[in-house]
């Protein structure tokens, strides 16, 4: 897979070359400096965005020649039909919404009929239970990045995608947030690549590969 | 000179940005609606002008109800002055079975004395200027006469008992000034063609006036000797007497229009701050980066003013453009209330609207524009750091200081001003807390919407919820501007619609007037064979008030405007034995056969207007003979009911035997084509007065010049969805991010659009439901408090205004959501 954009003179070139395979229920850590393009391809991988050139799957479906539509379907779909979480270094929680409809958002969306019931209790495991109502401006970022993780894992993801997820915290939030997101994911068996530069989050993932200048390689 | 390059430089970047277009446009369109009406009445100031000179085709005049001295001619020719006469008069003119009520003007041969005429020899064909009157056995008249009985130049026209020929249109001519907003085509006749017509007697309801005009020091000798002769009812009038109430019209209705075009202001207004805000925002980095570049605060400041100088400037020049179309528009529709030709717009209007683009700007996007100075430049290094914002008192103070200018500017005193400040903060405020209440109230249907498989419903009516603030704003701002809309176009007809019900079917369509004591008993007979049962006369005494309670009336000053002008006109006195029909007794008592005195019954409004009530006493003059009569009782008059009625009824022993005319009212059906032109021909000189075809010429007048309003107010709608606009691109940054994540939570595009859909769905048919009741509720109003009318619910409206509002706002948000949708979600995430 290659990704790049048109300038006025010429291509830029973000992504050369790529090949990564990622089995079920492992744990990649994606390491690399600012700028390498490590979100470009967490987003690319995740079908955000369209790759300038070659072909992605998820699921054992290509995503690239995908529409849009097709590849918020994939998802948006529970662990049987795939389905897809996030964790953003930035939290991305809206702010006119309580914690508990956070969580509660994409579960609606996706036609559950106990969202309320899954979202209160998932809020409950990441130990936000009696902050429901809250609104993310009433809660500390480690409390904000644990809504998200609830909200990632509510929908019971197969694959769960994480960006810099404790970028934004400081160093002890940060083992906390770390230590429940990994503990989540191999209690539910999820798949999870983790986009980083903090060399001892990636220690934790099952496998390593770092980015750079571009162009992907396996790490030790 | 650096900074003006950069200013340049970055001004052609700015307006590339969404928020700076929005400011542009909502600058244009206030610009547009106060230089639209500035443009517009400057015109009709300009023709005012144009005729203030002209107005009397004279340089001195005298207006009287009757015929003036014949020794006058030799007066005016002592002082070495030429002189003319003119009459002017209603009448009816018939041609193949039409009929068509019209002012003839007859003039003796000199006229004008001043200005000129000008006329054509077809409806089309090219001007001619002549400074002399149609010679005998001709008529000039307007193209509307022709129009109307289908007549060409060339044919005869019946007037009266003779036939004259009719040789040019007529196109202008220069003593139109009181006639300017006139009903009745022009008939101009020579004063050698009355007799022969027979159109006039000692009774007619004729205005006379004679005409002087030469050297100044013979106009003021001449003036001299005539002040000293002027009998009651004769008026002395100069140039400066030209049409005052006409000016005093203008006057006001450039206030109103100016006011209502601040409408416009306040929403516009709403708008540029929105959108200010928003630049102030994405302009915090680069004032930050100056700052981190070494620039002091006072370059920043600098800098931004000559931006936003730029992007004035800019939106002046588009407003002005807008205005200047407007007013073309507007003009061409008025061009018809006119009996002369508008000439061009002045550039005033152009520097009001410039002005007014100035303190706009000034009042609602300096404050936040001025804040970036205070941009610090740790922003650089910490993001969250921006611009202290702008206090919301500070704001609300800088723009009601920059409208209250405004409206003091448009409406030129303070008491005005402050009203119609109060008026437009109110309706604004008032509909915002409505809107605000309406979605507080809707919050129920948020939570009631089913979780599962409506999840667009819910997130849509949601996000009504999230963005409160903004969407009370939308909404407010659009229900104003759909409301004063709904006022003039739907409501204003309902109100007449129900007027029209409470007029009877068989109500008189047909007056008659100018009928002479002896004519009366012919006229019955020829009316009973007509098929009128028992045709009523009334009789009418012509008279002017000289006194109240013995005070001369040019020594009172009368409360109301209404008074003074039923002082100093002439009066129509009438008696009557029995209390008249259509009328109801408030207060007093009506005289019996055997009162023997000077007594009067006033109509309650009439007395009101004149200050007096039962027990004062009134003194008129009657053809130089005073009379007296104390007023014994005040009665309510339906007016409504079309029967002949009189404002002052006089005990007939008193009146009986002055020297009067009498009137008749009477239903014609529209099949009957014979009796009027029978009447016509046996009685030249009673005037017939068809009520139906005056209501709909009165309706037709009125009809454009609310047209005119409407299209002032049409600006406020159009504001209204730059409000819209301008609350969107405040939230754009937001909304992306909330799409952006929706989407990678698997929302499909449909369920997106959907949620955004019912959201503008929403916001548009609540402003149209607001709307619907603000415009309802001031036609109640009207109906119940000012006209004494039933007035009904108009279902239409009511699902008409939400339907239009939802559609509105929905294709415009629709529109902008497209291509919020288009970029991909990545970019969303990325961007926050």
């Amino acid at each position: 897979m290659e990704h790049g954009f048109t300038v006025p003179h010429g291509t830029l070139s973000i992504l050369r070359d790529i090949h990564l395979r990622v089995k079920a229920g492992e744990s990649l850590a994606v390491l690399g400096p600012s700028g390498s393009g490590k979100s470009t391809l967490l987003g690319l991988l995740a079908g955000l965005d369209r790759p300038s050139g070659g072909r992605i799957e998820m699921f054992g479906t290509r995503i690239d020649d995908l529409d849009e539509d097709g590849r918020a379907a994939l998802r948006a779909g529970d662990r049987d039909a795939g389905g897809v979480g996030f964790v953003f270094q930035s939290f991305q929680l809206l702010p006119a919404l309580t914690a508990l409809e956070n969580v509660r958002l994409p579960l609606e969306l996706s036609g559950n009929r106990d969202a309320d019931a899954r979202a209160r209790d998932w809020l409950g495991r990441v130990g936000l239970g009696d902050r429901l109502d809250h609104f993310p401006r009433q809660l500390s970022g480690g409390e904000q990045q644990r809504v998200a993780l609830a909200r990632a894992f509510a929908g019971d993801p197969a694959l769960l995608f994480a960006d810099e997820p404790t970028g934004n915290l400081d160093r002890a939030t940060g083992a906390h947030v770390a230590e429940l997101m990994f503990s989540l994911q191999r209690e539910r068996g999820v798949t999870l690549v983790l986009v980083t530069h903090d060399e001892n989050l990636a220690a934790q993932c099952d496998r390593r590969v770092r980015i750079d200048g571009g162009e992907l390689r396996e790490s030790a | 000179m650096k900074q003006l390059a950069i200013a340049w430089q970055l001004l052609r970047r700015d307006l590339r940005a969404g928020e700076v277009r929005v400011l542009v446009l909502a600058l244009a369109v206030a610009v547009a609606a106060v230089a639209g009406v500035g443009f517009l009445t400057s015109r009709v100031d300009a023709a005012m002008q144009r005729q203030a000179s002209e107005l009397l085709a004279a340089d001195v005049s005298v207006e009287a109800p009757r015929e003036l001295p014949a020794d006058w001619d030799e007066l005016a020719s002592d002082e070495g002055l030429r002189h003319a006469r003119i009459v002017r008069f209603p009448t009816v003119v018939f041609h193949d079975g039409r009929s068509q009520l019209v002012q003839a003007k007859a003039v003796t041969a000199d006229y004008p004395l001043r200005g000129e005429l000008r006329h054509s020899a077809t409806p089309d064909g090219e001007e001619v200027v002549s400074t002399s009157a149609p010679p005998a056995g001709e008529v000039w008249v307007e193209r509307r006469l022709l129009d109307s009985l289908g007549l060409r130049v060339g044919d005869s026209l019946p007037l009266g008992r003779g036939e004259l020929r009719i040789a040019r249109v007529l196109r202008y001519e220069p003593d139109r000034g009181a006639d300017m907003f006139q009903i009745a085509p022009r008939v101009l006749m020579a004063w050698a063609d009355l007799d022969a017509t027979g159109l006039l007697n000692a009774y007619s309801r004729a205005r006379y006036r004679f005409l002087a005009a030469g050297d100044e020091a013979g106009v003021a000798a001449f003036r001299a000797v005539l002040t000293d002769r002027l009998q009651a009812g004769q008026r002395l009038l100069g140039i400066e007497d030209a049409r005052p109430e006409f000016r005093s019209a203008l006057e006001r209705a450039q206030r109103f229009l100016g006011l209502a075009a601040l409408g416009a202001v306040l929403l516009a207004g709403a708008a540029v701050a929105l959108a200010a805000h928003r630049y102030r925002e994405r302009q915090s980095d680069m004032a930050a980066l100056m700052r981190c570049f070494g620039s002091r605060q006072n370059d920043i400041l600098t800098l931004y003013l000559l931006r936003l100088f730029g992007i004035g400037a800019v939106a002046v020049l588009i407003g002005l453009a807008l205005a200047w179309l407007a007013q073309a528009v507007l003009g061409e529709v008025l061009a018809g209330l006119f009996a002369t030709t508008l000439p061009p717009p002045s550039w005033r209007g152009a520097g009001v609207g410039a002005l007014t683009a100035v303190v706009t700007l000034a009042g609602f996007a300096l404050p936040s524009v001025l804040r970036l100075r205070h941009v610090p430049p740790l922003r650089v290094l910490r993001r969250d750091l921006g611009a202290p914002s702008v206090s919301t008192w500070m704001l609300l103070a800088s723009a009601a200081a920059a409208l209250g200018l405004l409206v003091r500017w448009q409406a030129g005193e303070w008491q005005l001003a402050g009203y119609a400040l109060l008026g437009l903060i109110g309706t604004a405020l008032g509909f915002a807390l409505l809107a605000w209440l309406l979605l507080w109230a809707g919050r129920g249907l948020q939570r009631g919407a089913p979780a599962t498989g409506w999840w667009a419903l819910r997130f849509g009516l949601g996000a009504l919820q999230r963005r409160r603030g903004l969407a009370v704003l939308q909404i407010g701002a659009f229900a104003t501007g759909m409301a004063v809309i709904l006022l003039l176009a739907v409501v204003r007809v309902d109100l007449l619609a129900a007027w029209r019900d409470t007029v009877a079917d068989d109500a008189p369509n047909q007056f008659l007037i100018n009928v002479q004591p002896e004519e009366v008993e012919p006229l019955r007979a020829l009316l009973r064979d007509a098929g009128i049962a028992d045709p009523r006369f009334y009789p009418m005494v012509r008279a002017r008030l000289t006194h109240l309670n013995d005070k001369p009336i040019d020594e009172i000053a009368f409360a109301e405007e209404r008074g003074e002008r039923f002082a100093h006109r002439d009066q129509n006195l009438s008696y009557a034995a029995e209390f008249p029909r259509a009328n109801r007794m408030l207060g007093g008592l009506w005289w019996g056969p055997d009162d023997a005195g000077h007594q009067v019954s006033l109509e309650k409004r009439f007395a009101d207007s004149l200050g007096i009530g039962i027990g004062d006493k009134m003194e008129f003059d009657i053809a130089g003979t005073p009379l007296q009569a104390h007023v014994m009782s005040l009665r309510e008059v339906d007016w409504d009911s079309f029967q002949v009625n009189f404002f002052v009824l006089f005990n007939p022993k008193a009146l009986a035997d002055q020297p009067g005319t009498w009137v008749t009212s009477f239903h014609l059906s529209a099949a009957d084509h014979i009796t009027l032109p029978r009447l016509n021909r046996e009685f030249p000189t009673v005037t017939a007065i068809d009520v139906g075809a005056l209501i709909g010429q009165v309706r037709t007048l009125i009809d454009r010049a609310v047209l005119a309003v409407e299209g002032v107010f049409g600006f406020t709608l159009i504001a209204a969805l730059v409000v819209f606009l301008a609350a969107f691109q405040a939230e754009r940054a937001d909304r992306g991010r909330e799409i952006a994540l929706l989407r990678s939570f698997g929302a499909t595009r449909v369920q997106v659009r959907r949620a955004a859909m019912i959201e503008f769905l929403m916001i548009g048919g609540l402003s149209g439901l607001l709307a619907a009741a603000a415009a309802w509720g001031a036609g109640w109003l009207l109906a119940a408090r000012v006209f004494n009318l039933d007035y009904a619910f108009n279902a239409w409206m009511w699902i008409a205004a939400p339907l239009i509002g939802a559609a509105l706002l929905s294709t415009a948000g629709m529109l902008n959501v497209r291509r919020v949708l288009a970029e991909p979600p990545l970019q969303g995430l990325q961007a926050s």
